[in-house]
């Protein structure tokens, strides 16, 4: 075996002689280098726009589209959570039938601490994100279309923006910031705003979009919610006088794309609600009643947990189904409810008995498959006067539910009970034992989302939720 | 822009003018044999010190250089498990000086060499600052290695291989050096034979296992693994090397005849898990009343629901405890024996000139569910040639054929564990289950047996290729240019077909439905450096490098779906309504350039300096170049002329080194977009727009800086290596997913709003790393080696960015919170009134110990770690037996399938369920421990608050805590029992040179406190960043195999 004991020097020869080389290795050099490098990392964007992009005549129709589908997200859903079934599940019109203890919190009206997620944190971001959508394209519409603010898309959008701002005053508690943003990134924080703050605001919006187009029975029925909520029953009749019982506007589902289902026939589907009947002792009757207005069927399998029997709302009886977001129904049942506060008891029976009349005409004209789904004649008999105010109430809130089944009023219903009726939240949400052990809770209003206390003006003790 | 290509100009000019030098040279050959056998030693590593010439021995153990400058020259001999050895060598021009070395074995490997696969460069161990670590293809031949991720478990430390998975085809979760990123992957980049090679986990979603492409590799194939374990080590490679490389160095052939390797084994795998029973308990109301109807409902006439906590408050009385473990119950039980059959037949040689190695392989394999199969081809050419005497190329190239079915787990209603775990304890007749409707299957959790799961299976098939061409130019002796171009391409299909009728639960479903997605995945790499080796005086040897790097990493995919298929057939175009398709495109570039200074100083002292620059097209447009610079330093101490010749201190070296390397964003992260999609408005389908995400122009790459410090040393005459080492390693400019709130109106339901990303956070990780090689046997008839490697790490989140934490797993079990470690267990912790009696606990007994908000309670890495192996070699290597050991420790975990059972078992019983009615221990036994009991009730109904303003009607807050539970293990994972046929029956088969046959285990044992089925699993898959939970995920599966080996 060998072993060096020293480094020895390499023999490498001199480069000298070698400049034309060297020339053309420089040369080489520089060529390269006044190469533009960059280039080498351009990569090409096939699949997105960016905001500025559609910022034209020719996008506009795009960019409203885009409106009108970030609102069907929000208030109604893409086959799956968003206001409309958490709105459902908080109050009586479903309970759940699955595992998700999410579901089961909200249900429940024990719902989770905020930094655990809750049902309705979804619907929270996605009417926030509609109601900026709406107002941004609102703004572009003021800006680049011909007509301006008389476009009637401009109304569509400020009363989006509208209902957006109602649903998240009717289901969140009373300080919800309503923040803003430019082109797509944070620009101003917004204070947390009452429930009554909330309902004001949103009438700013279909006011604005009456001042556009003042013959948009979107915007005037929506108006005429937000003041039925704000307490002003005249003025929300007012609003509505000359909405026709006959008009309709629609969350239009498809089933072109996924996000586009009908949430209620997805999720019912999948077996995770269940329509309920007197849920949690106070709640109303929606099988039992054997109401034309609510159809409904058993499937013999249980819900999605293999346990709750499952019954089946036919309101929705396809992906395709879209949901009423305002009508003329809803225009005469407010004008029925300012007639039972202004004590004109024959007004408001007439009211709704002329809506009765009408029953199936009128759920045929709103609800897919209607006809085919609730055999005829389907007829419901005239109310009579019950006697007692308070029980003028229960049937006007009764109406209103059966007639409104399943689109994002009842909770909201159900907290003008407590607020404008003076009663006991105990007499009018779920109570009692709940279905899957332990006790409803006390809770009467959703909770702002966790990320929100990302917001320096908010904190979550703002949030009292318990009190409507 | 003009950026880094000067460096590629500058080379190109060094190539110029180097290339007219020539030299006077003559040759050195020689053979290196193991001084106690004198068997010739085949792939040694041979150098010509102070060049760029360098070889490794063929099988003979024969090497020659046939152009070396004539004079005094030095000839330097590394290889694993010898020590070095030089010699001194006068080269004559146009003569051959022969040479030839003993090397005597050691357990030190100083002199191992390591190539980087951004310069090309080969460097010995005892010039690195850091400590790198090895896996030899000799580790793995004496293993039991059912997937290239084995051979991963247990073999380096501070790397963490959890095997988070048993389902097969499935992929594992890599930790190296504990976890740098909050939001980005944790994982490392990896390196075949120089090439990028592709992790991707993607595929169809069967409710939380991912799929592997870590183990499209054949292992036969490996030759070595290198662990490059962070920055300090990977600072060359840049925008991507944060969380460490592995860099995968396949067989090549040795020059000489041709030798051929055959194999085949055959084996089972098995589930030997501790699965739970399921309880019912019951006050009867009926003496004598069957418990069950005819479709596993409860008699609710005769019997009454009794759980504990209500037996405990004396709300009824527990009479009647029903229980069975349906995983223990022949005609129910889900799982069966599964197979695995592997065949492989290599052949490799050549000449001085070229050399090729060309294999291919089979596998098929059957796991515990007979609809979780396996079959992988893949075949393998590598050839090196000396096209002239200073110029060497290679070609690498393979090709994998994947096809994999993966059963439904995790979280999953078709998840056969989660249809068994909470199943009815009760046994149905085989009428009795055919009568039971789909959906509402008979004694099921959620109402399906495996007949009908099965025909939910997506399949997903990979053709993949890694391509790699390597060229090494030596147009100077003390100049080599080195260059590398490769691509790693893969085709993915991945399909689901449910046929009509077969699922008639859902609108979707009844029909049957299809969903197919086409993708195509590349990695472009390509690399050059000029490596310039000189002694500027006697004592030093210089070398520099000087280099470029470009990558392109491009996916694509198209995807299909609809509903109402056409009975027996798989495709989109045979459904008939709910059509969707989809399309995708992702692709990232980096440019990179970098220059390297080495000094050895007598071969004994190494410094050495870097910096590279990259640019990358995922960072924001407002952000340049970036810089990462490395330093190390490497002393062997023991070769300096002061210190004391020892044999119990036989060799010793200190070294340091620093780096930084980084982690670049996501594809569009930095890019404000909208979405193109579609409304419904007036009846009509319209295009439309939807924000998908908020993007950041500053946005920048995370950049990890880590210092290392430690030793090697060789004890009692090197028989014994030991390696210690402690790294701090501090991420800063983390890249944070910052929640925006949602009243900015930016939270859609596009995954990627409601946040926006943000160079914003800082971690630290550190500690110590430990190895302990000993030859602590030898004599004639006996060899044990055993080996010992351990290490601690500790992590925390030095700044966050944000006022809150932020939150994940259930919720809010895992936070990443400021002053802690990142992805830590908090939890609102609880205590038993009066413990330590055994009784049946009230809803009263459980009191809340955090009355105000969350206490830390552990880490989600694990903090120690150690793996023992060994092997013995009998009778003059006629039987060999190895084994390894692995121990885990410091790490938590959330024992969600428990939690769910509880919580689900005990809705089921309030509810007046008919189905599913099995429940958990604590809900449901009487014996049940107090622990079981109480984290049932704090979790379902809540611990006491004992500061509630009404003692007579406290509050209650329900907290998870008592289901995140310690998650140490020590597993023996590997065993095997080699025999080798004498080499005297080579008479009986001439051409035979070697033939062996073992029997072998994996997965062998588990010892672990805690109380779910494995401590191991992740509800996540592989892909999951921080989780740590179970739930209902198949364990791991023990192996055993039968292998024979034959050489020819």
């Amino acid at each position: 075996m060998k072993k060096a004991t020293s480094i020895m020097m390499m023999n490498t020869r001199p480069m000298a002689g070698r400049l034309s080389r060297l020339a053309l290795g420089a040369t080489i050099a520089l060529s390269l280098a006044a190469c533009d490098t960059g280039k080498l990392l351009e990569v090409p964007e096939p699949t997105f726009a960016t905001p500025i992009s559609l910022r034209t005549i020719e996008g506009l129709p795009i960019l409203y589209a885009g409106g009108i589908g970030d609102f069907q997200i929000a208030y109604s859903g893409s086959g799956g959570d968003a206001f409309l079934t958490a709105s459902s599940l908080f109050s009586d019109e479903f309970h759940t039938s699955d595992t998700f203890t999410t579901r089961q919190a909200t249900d429940q009206r024990e719902q989770q601490p905020t930094i655990e997620g809750n049902l309705s944190d979804a619907g929270f971001s996605r009417l926030q994100y509609a109601r900026r959508s709406a107002a941004e394209v609102a703004e572009v519409i003021a800006e680049i279309s011909p007509q301006g603010t008389a476009d009637t898309r401009y109304a569509v959008m400020k009363s989006l923006e509208g209902f957006a701002i109602t649903a998240l005053a009717e289901g969140w508690c009373g300080a919800v910031p309503l923040g803003t943003a430019r082109g797509g990134a944070p620009a101003e924080e917004g204070a947390p705003l009452s429930t009554q703050q909330l309902f004001d605001e949103a009438i700013k919006r279909f006011d604005a979009a009456l001042a556009g187009t003042a013959g948009s029975h979107l915007a005037a029925v929506g108006k005429g919610r937000a003041l039925l909520n704000n307490n002003q029953p005249a003025a929300a009749a007012a609003a509505v006088a000359n909405v026709p019982t006959s008009f309709v506007y629609n969350i239009e589902h498809s089933s072109n794309s996924a996000r586009q289902y009908n949430p209620i026939f997805a999720l019912q589907s999948n077996r995770r609600y269940s329509m309920s009947d007197k849920e949690g002792l106070n709640g109303l009757p929606y099988r039992s009643a054997n109401d034309p207005r609510l159809p409904f069927w058993q499937d013999p399998a249980n819900g999605f947990d293999n346990a709750v029997p499952l019954f089946v709302s036919d309101r929705y009886p396809s992906f395709t189904s879209d949901v009423v977001l305002a009508d003329g129904i809803e225009a005469r049942l407010i004008e029925a409810e300012a007639a039972l506060r202004a004590n004109n008891t024959g007004l408001w029976l007439s009211t709704l008995n002329e809506l009765r009349a009408n029953v199936r005409a009128l759920m045929t004209a709103r609800y897919e498959q209607y006809a085919a789904k609730v055999p005829a004649p389907g007829t419901l008999a005239p109310l009579t006067d019950p006697g007692s105010q308070a029980a003028r109430v229960d049937l006007m809130f009764q109406e209103r539910a059966f007639w409104l089944f399943l689109t994002g009023h009842r909770h909201g219903d159900m907290r003008r009970l407590v607020r404008q009726y003076n009663r006991s939240p105990g007499n009018v949400f779920p109570t009692g034992p709940h279905h899957r052990g332990g006790d409803y809770g006390t809770e009467v209003v959703f909770p702002i989302p966790f990320a929100e206390q990302e917001n320096s003006q908010f904190s979550h003790d703002m949030c009292v939720l318990t009190q409507a | 822009m003009k950026r880094g290509l000067w460096l590629i100009a500058v080379l190109c000019a060094m190539a110029m003018t180097a290339a007219e030098v020539a030299a006077q040279t003559g040759a050195i050959g020689g053979v290196v044999t193991d001084q106690a056998t004198q068997q010739p030693l085949a792939g040694v590593h041979v150098t010509v010190v102070g060049t760029n010439l360098s070889q490794l021995t063929n099988t003979t153990g024969q090497f020659l250089f046939p152009a070396v400058p004539a004079g005094p020259q030095v000839l330097r001999i590394a290889a694993l498990g010898y020590t070095a050895d030089d010699a001194r060598v006068t080269v004559v021009s146009n003569a051959t000086q022969r040479v030839t070395f003993e090397l005597r074995v050691s357990a030190i490997v100083l002199d191992q060499v390591i190539v980087s696969a951004v310069t090309g460069r080969a460097e010995r161990k005892r010039e690195l600052g850091t400590n790198s670590a090895s896996i030899s293809a000799r580790e793995l031949e004496l293993a039991p290695i059912t997937k290239f991720s084995d051979a991963l478990v247990g073999r380096a430390s501070g790397v963490q291989m959890q095997q988070v998975n048993g389902s097969i085809g499935t992929s594992q979760r890599i930790r190296i050096r504990g976890a740098n990123s909050i939001s980005l992957s944790n994982e490392p980049l990896i390196f075949v034979d120089g090439i990028q090679f592709s992790n991707s986990k993607g595929g169809f979603g069967v409710g939380g296992a991912d799929y592997s492409r870590l183990n499209d590799l054949n292992s036969e194939d490996i030759a070595n693994i290198e662990i490059l374990k962070g920055p300090a080590a990977s600072a060359l490679y840049g925008t991507a090397a944060a969380n460490g490389v592995i860099l995968i160095t396949t067989r090549s052939g040795q020059a000489g005849s041709a030798q051929w390797r055959a194999y085949a084994e055959a084996g089972t795998s098995q589930d030997h898990n501790p699965w739970p029973s399921n309880f019912l308990s019951l006050e009867t109301r009926q003496s004598g009343a069957s418990v069950f109807d005819d479709r596993g409902r409860l008699n609710r006439t005769g019997y009454t629901y009794c759980p504990n906590e209500s037996a405990a408050r004396g709300v009824c009385t527990q009479d009647q405890l029903v229980a069975l473990n349906v995983f223990n119950t022949p005609s129910l039980n889900p799982l069966q024996d599964g197979s695995r059959s592997q065949f492989g037949l290599s052949v490799s040689g050549g000449t001085d000139v070229a050399t090729y190695y060309v294999s291919g392989d089979y596998t098929d394999e059957v796991g515990v569910y007979s609809f979780n199969t396996q079959d992988r081809m893949s075949l393998r050419a590598n050839t090196n040639a000396r096209v002239r005497d200073n110029v060497g190329v290679g070609v690498n190239a393979s090709y994998t054929r994947t096809k994999l079915r993966l059963n439904q787990n995790d979280n999953n209603i078709f998840s056969p564990i989660i249809n068994g775990v909470l199943a009815s304890p009760w046994v149905p007749t085989q009428e009795q289950r055919d009568e039971s409707p789909i959906g509402a299957r008979a004694g099921t959790g959620f109402g399906y047996y495996l007949d009908d799961i099965e025909n939910l299976t997506p399949r997903q098939t990979v053709d993949r290729f890694v391509v790699g061409g390597n060229t090494s130019w030596q147009p100077l002796s003390f100049l080599s240019l080195n260059s590398n171009i490769g691509l790693d391409f893969f085709s993915r299909d991945d399909g689901s077909t449910l046929q009509p009728g077969r699922l008639p639960i859902a609108a979707t479903w009844t029909p049957g439905n299809r969903s197919n997605q086409r993708s195509s995945s590349y990695i472009w790499t390509m690399n050059a450096a000029g490596v310039a080796s000189f002694n500027p005086t006697e004592e030093i040897a210089a070398t520099t490098t000087l280099g470029t790097g470009f990558t392109r990493e491009q996916f694509e995919s198209t995807y299909c779906s609809g509903v109402g298929i056409v009975e027996g057939t798989s495709s989109c175009s045979a459904t008939s309504s709910l059509f969707a398709v989809d399309e995708d495109y992702t692709q990232v570039r980096t440019i990179g350039a970098y220059l390297q200074q080495s000094l050895a100083w007598r071969d004994r002292l190494f410094v050495a300096a870097s910096v590279r620059g990259d640019d990358n097209s995922a960072f924001g447009q407002d952000f340049g170049f970036i810089y990462y610079p490395g330093a190390s330093l490497s002393w062997v101490l023991s070769e300096e002329p002061f210190f004391p010749q020892t044999d119990l201190l036989s060799n010793l070296r200190l070294r340091t080194a620093y780096g930084r390397s980084g982690q670049r964003p996501n594809f569009r992260d930095a890019t404000t977009l909208l979405e193109p999609v579609s409304a419904t408005v007036g009846n009509n389908e319209v295009s439309a727009v939807r924000l998908n995400r908020v993007g950041n122009l500053d946005l920048k790459p995370e950049k990890t800086s880590e210092f290392e410090i430690g030793f090697d040393a060789g004890l009692l005459n090197d028989r014994v290596a030991l390696e210690f080492g402690y790294f701090q390693k501090r991420s800063e400019d983390a890249l944070v997913r910052v929640p925006l709130p949602p009243s900015y109106g930016l939270s859609g339901d596009a995954i990627n709003t409601g946040a926006i990303w943000n160079n914003l956070g800082s971690i630290n990780n550190w500690g110590t790393e430990m190895s302990l090689s000993a030859r602590v046997m030898q004599t004639q008839n006996a060899v044990l080696n055993m080996r010992l490697i351990a290490s601690t790490l500790d992590n925390k989140i030095e700044r966050l960015g944000l006022d809150a934490p932020i939150t994940h797993n259930r919720g809010s079990v895992q936070m990443h919170k400021e002053g802690f470690p990142t992805g830590s267990f908090h939890v609102r912790r609880y205590e038993i009134r009066e413990p330590g009696k055994q009784r049946l606990l009230t809803r009263d007994d459980v009191i809340l110990v955090d009355t105000d908000s969350v206490t830390f309670l552990g880490r989600s890495l694990p903090t120690n770690t150690q793996a023992l192996s060994g092997d013995l070699t009998l009778f003059r290597n006629l039987v060999t037996i190895s084994g390894l050991f692995e121990r885990r420790a410091g790490m938590y975990l959330l024992n969600d399938t428990e939690r769910f059972r509880c919580n689900t078992g005990f809705s089921r019983g309030g509810s007046g369920a008919s189905q599913g009615m099995g429940n958990c221990a604590g809900v449901a036994d009487p014996t049940a421990s107090l622990e079981d009991q109480a984290r049932f009730i704090a979790m379902r109904i809540g611990a006491v608050d004992p500061t509630s303003p009404d003692p007579t009607s406290p509050q209650r807050v329900t907290t998870l805590a008592g289901y995140v539970e310690k998650a140490d293990f020590i597993k023996w994972r590997e065993a095997s029992l080699t025999l080798n046929v004498p080499s005297s029956l080579s008479a009986v088969a001439p051409m035979l040179q070697g033939a062996s046959v073992s029997l072998s285990g994996r997965n062998l044992a588990t010892w672990t406190d805690y109380t779910g089925i494995d401590p191991e699993l992740n509800e996540g898959g592989g892909s999951s960043n921080f989780n740590q939970g179970e739930f209902n995920t198949q364990p791991p599966l023990r192996y055993y195999t039968l292998r024979f080996n034959f050489s020819f």
